[in-house]
């Protein structure tokens, strides 16, 4: 039967609604907002001279990268072996996973990140546990610090790392492992060389995913953080709403912008011939 | 999102009280039939705001107010600086009063309408007027100290052997700085210009023991819990502890106000009525109202006898109150707040 253009054509037209939407009310503006990194107060590269001017703008760079890096290190982590079990276990254990997986979704995130406070205070719930149990007989400091921003945006970000992963896993051949080890791998070797490598658009998407969310943060920063845990996206608020400088503002968010485009490109080349490798 | 206003603003609770009645002054006339958009911060102090100055505006003059909101500091940024002035009155934070007032946005207070006599000179303002204020203050567990071994000066807060244990103070270089520089010894009528590699030395002496609050809620959980037990905090936080329970003690000594002034836009409609509405926000019963449901502190020194009496030592117009305490200084800050937050930050990641 021969290929109907005409539908194929028409179809493409389905797109027009959202891309126009996309367009008019988010790239529109955006690059209006970015321009203004170089016409304020006048034309020129005055906005971009605040990185060279102070020490601030580098360490909060800094850590934005760090933080960003070692959050995404940890859903991976964590999020791995849990989307893994999902999809590999019966249908009713996994829908009380998912959900389990969901519920932190749907609170807000000003009210888990004060519960994250409640928690982990000098005097709080942790804490005391430990001591009363003998663990420990000083509190640890668990917030306030790095500790507590990298538990509380973990938190937050760990459903972005799974549900990629199981997307992916579930559609997986279960005959793989078994097939593997039939033409003798032994279970590690069979996970490593097989199932790892075909997981790997996964660990791709969730890992840009959050890492993505990561670099914009600053709520879970500034109530979990202490002073050396600043993000750009708090410098970025500061900039505009205390400061009224939408000169820098828009300077050190464009720079994000580059930035985060760099990392997932080279993080994406990365990856893309490290399946190469793998599969071969 | 969270901006440290905002915070202050929705956080304080409602406490019943008598609600006076409001007497109206006017110097604006009728205005029948006309309409004005108010914008303020939401939550509980809106609903006060409404029905002490609102409320009484439509019935004294006949005129329609409208409540838009929540403000916040980008939106009127971003409607002001695109030519918008759809909100005609609005209670706004200091720094933005001074800035947008510098770019030319707002209009200066018509005088005539609005009788500034009615509050201290130091709260008047070109572009604007304050409709209350806020104070920093020295806050401490009563479980750590007690009356006597309490921290009753900024010098006390800032040392370490004889008041040990954790302090807290805002993540804001606003009011912090301030404080430094009072612990150190300057006087408060030579605070300003500000002496900020000063105050950053003095607050180098209690860095490593200090926690940084980035919003007042935050603050104030911090000295319940007991993560802090000595530091600076807004007083109706505090006032808003101790009614729900919590031990504490403040110290007015060395309070830094703050204000929340109302402006109108240069490109608002009706000027004459937008600026009668202001002066009836300055009637010290209307003023007297709202503190009494949100305990935020009239401008009007005249309000104060008004206010229920359990009320009055928490408010930094009071006269004792007022005598131990300085005003931050819109203008220092208006000029040099870029560069200043800049090495505050920094000072801070260091």
């Amino acid at each position: 039967m021969p290929v109907d253009h005409a539908a194929q054509d028409a179809r493409r037209y389905l797109v027009l609604p959202a891309a126009t939407i996309v367009v008019v009310f988010f790239i529109v503006p955006v690059i209006w907002f970015l321009m203004r990194s170089f016409s304020e107060p006048g034309w020129g590269l005055q906005n971009y001279q605040v990185f060279f001017r102070s020490s601030v703008y580098a360490r909060v760079a800094w850590n934005t990268l760090v933080i960003s890096l070692s959050v995404t290190g940890a859903c991976l982590l964590l999020g791995y072996p849990l989307a893994f079990t999902m999809a590999h276990v019966r249908p009713s254990v996994r829908k009380l996973l998912m959900f389990a997986i969901l519920i932190p979704l749907w609170t807000s995130l000003l009210v888990r990140s004060f519960a994250w406070m409640v928690l982990l205070q000098d005097n709080g719930i942790v804490n005391d546990f430990l001591i009363w149990t003998g663990v420990i007989s000083e509190p640890l400091p668990l917030i306030y610090n790095r500790t507590g921003v990298l538990l509380g945006m973990v938190q937050v970000l760990l459903p972005f790392m799974i549900l990629p992963l199981y997307s992916v896993m579930s559609r997986m051949d279960p005959g793989l492992l078994p097939a593997a080890s039939t033409l003798g791998a032994k279970p590690a070797m069979a996970f490593m060389r097989v199932y790892v490598p075909l997981s790997l658009p996964g660990i791709l998407s969730g890992s840009s995913l959050v890492f993505v969310l990561c670099l914009g943060y600053y709520v879970t920063p500034a109530l979990l953080g202490g002073r050396g845990d600043t993000m750009i996206g708090q410098l970025i608020v500061l900039q505009v709403g205390e400061l009224g400088n939408w000169g820098v503002a828009a300077a050190l968010g464009f720079t994000l912008l580059v930035a985060t485009i760099a990392i997932s490109g080279v993080i994406f080349l990365l990856t893309r011939n490290s399946t190469r490798w793998r599969i071969r | 999102m969270i901006t440290r206003r905002t915070a202050l603003k929705l956080g304080a609770s409602v406490f019943a009280g008598a609600v006076l009645p409001a007497g109206v002054s006017l110097a604006g006339g009728d205005f029948k039939g006309h309409r004005v958009v108010y914008a303020t911060w939401g939550g509980d102090y809106e609903r006060a705001q409404v029905a002490a100055y609102c409320d009484t505006f439509e019935k004294a003059t006949g005129a329609d107010v409208v409540i838009e909101g929540p403000v916040s500091n980008e939106k009127v940024r971003v409607m002001l600086e695109s030519g918008g002035a759809d909100w005609q009155v609005i209670c706004i934070d200091d720094g933005v009063m001074y800035d947008l007032g510098n770019k030319g946005l707002l209009s200066e207070v018509d005088t005539n309408i609005v009788d500034v006599t009615r509050i201290p000179e130091g709260l008047r303002y070109k572009y604007g007027v304050a409709v209350d204020l806020g104070a920093l203050i020295i806050v401490y567990s009563k479980k750590t100290f007690t009356e006597s071994t309490a921290p009753k000066t900024w010098s006390d807060v800032f040392d370490v052997e004889k008041f040990p244990g954790k302090r807290l103070f805002s993540s804001a270089p606003n009011g912090t700085l301030e404080v430094a520089l009072l612990a150190d010894g300057v006087a408060p009528n030579a605070l300003y210009p500000l002496d900020v590699e000063r105050a950053l030395k003095k607050l180098d002496t209690i860095k490593n023991q200090t926690i940084f609050y980035d919003s007042y809620s935050q603050g104030q959980q911090l000295v319940v819990d007991g993560a802090a037990v000595l530091g600076g905090l807004f007083s109706n936080r505090v006032y808003t502890a101790v009614k729900n329970g919590a031990e504490l003690g403040a110290s007015w000594e060395g309070n830094v106000r703050n204000i929340t002034p109302l402006v109108v836009p240069k490109a608002a409609a009706e000027q004459e009525l937008c600026w009668a509405l202001v002066n009836n926000m300055l009637d010290p019963r209307n003023q007297a109202m709202v503190a009494n449901e949100i305990a935020v502190s009239p401008s009007n020194p005249q309000a104060i006898e008004f206010v229920k009496p359990e009320l009055v030592p928490w408010l930094p117009a009071n006269a004792e109150n007022n005598a131990k305490g300085v005003t931050v200084d819109i203008e220092f800050w208006g000029a040099n707040g870029a560069l200043v937050t800049e090495r505050w930050q920094e000072w801070l990641l260091t």
